[in-house]
């Protein structure tokens, strides 16, 4: 096959590569469900001002933090009906995280609860750290999670940062929960 | 002609994509929100609160003031985390929804000192929604510039909020955006 051939099969591929990967499939696709890059929060709420710091951030000038003064971060909360208008199997939580040294193993906390028991979680995971390794600059970490068959729309999901086994402070910024939908 | 074949695959590609917010892509835009990224992480917002799903300019998310919502959810940064220096001139834009002429509110813009909370802010202006919204019963956009006080400093904060003036329907604004207006 000649460049020329090669350039002209492709170039479909390339006007599409960069934007939408499932460009004009209206089936499965990535649904963003939440973002945030703290920096709104930070803007928006008096309670939260602890947990958030302008010393470091992925993007912008904001991102959340834990240490051993405040082992849990602000919290998200929100139920799953208002996040999708059908009951979902999988979500996908990413994260940039800061993480100084091997020992400072602090968790993303995903966890369902039903509203008539908010404080007891019918389902709990813990994203890591520490096991990919890069210590003392940005890095993304991203997980999926099969949902439990019992739960409907009245169902929450809580996200928050857990200090948990860390020693130092860990940061993170730019969350994003997304869906193969 | 294959060279050419090439580029264009690359511009159409980029074009295909599109810009990011306008935040990102004016400098002279210096915050933008349309409150999606704070729904769920306002614990006291949670049910029944400023911020809400009824209505939304863009995105699921915007505020309001009714009956038991005398004033909005507030947006509140300080200078430093605008601007590198202190801009002169500030346009203050939202997209408000008023449902009717009884139903009125009026969007706040204070600067204030976080140093001395009970002092009286250094600015202090009201952009009046009953006379800017019309027609009522659908999205605009409304705008107020405001002159930035030689006496400012990185760590006044700019605030923006709606005050409730009269009636009790809700009143929503969405897409707070702030813009050099030097």
């Amino acid at each position: 096959m000649t460049l020329f051939l090669r350039i002209l099969y492709c170039l479909p591929v390339l006007l599409f590569a960069g934007c939408s990967p499932r460009g004009g499939r209206s089936d499965v696709q990535e649904r963003l469900l939440m973002h945030s890059s703290f920096e709104d929060l930070e803007a928006c709420s008096k309670t939260h001002q602890d947990n958030l710091t302008t010393e470091k951030a992925h993007t912008g000038s904001v991102s959340m933090f834990v240490d051993a003064q405040h082992p849990f971060s602000a919290t998200y909360r929100k139920e799953l009906g208002a996040l999708c208008d059908h009951r979902p199997r999988r979500l996908t939580l990413s994260a940039w995280v800061w993480v100084p040294t091997p020992d400072d193993d602090a968790v993303i906390v995903m966890a369902l609860a039903n509203p008539s028991d908010p404080d007891h979680p019918i389902f709990s995971k813990h994203i890591f750290m520490t096991p990919l390794g890069s210590f003392g600059k940005w890095k993304r970490i991203r997980q999926s999670f099969e949902l439990p068959a019992d739960i409907h729309a009245n169902t929450q999901l809580i996200l928050y940062l857990w200090h948990s086994n860390a020693q130092s402070t860990v940061y993170s910024d730019d969350w994003e929960l997304t869906e193969l939908w | 002609m294959k060279k050419f074949l090439l580029f264009s695959a690359c511009v159409l590609g980029l074009a295909a994509c599109g810009g990011g917010s306008d935040a990102e892509s004016d400098p002279n835009v210096l915050m933008h929100t349309d409150f999606e990224s704070v729904d769920g992480w306002l614990p006291g917002e949670q049910n029944g609160g400023s911020l809400n799903r009824e209505k939304a300019h863009s995105g699921k998310t915007s505020i309001k003031v009714d009956g038991t919502h005398e004033f909005s959810l507030s947006f509140s940064k300080p200078f430093g985390q605008l601007h590198e220096s202190r801009p002169k001139k500030l346009k203050i834009s939202a997209w408000t929804f008023v449902p009717d002429a009884q139903s009125l509110a009026s969007i706040i813009v204070s600067i204030s000192d976080p140093s001395a909370p009970d002092a009286k802010p250094v600015l202090w202006e009201a952009l009046d929604l009953g006379k800017e919204s019309k027609p009522f019963g659908e999205w605009k956009e409304v705008s107020k510039v405001i002159t930035v006080p030689a006496n400012v400093g990185p760590n006044n904060k700019l605030g923006i909020y709606m005050w409730r003036n009269s009636g009790t329907k809700a009143v929503y604004a969405d897409d707070f955006k702030v813009t050099l207006a030097d």
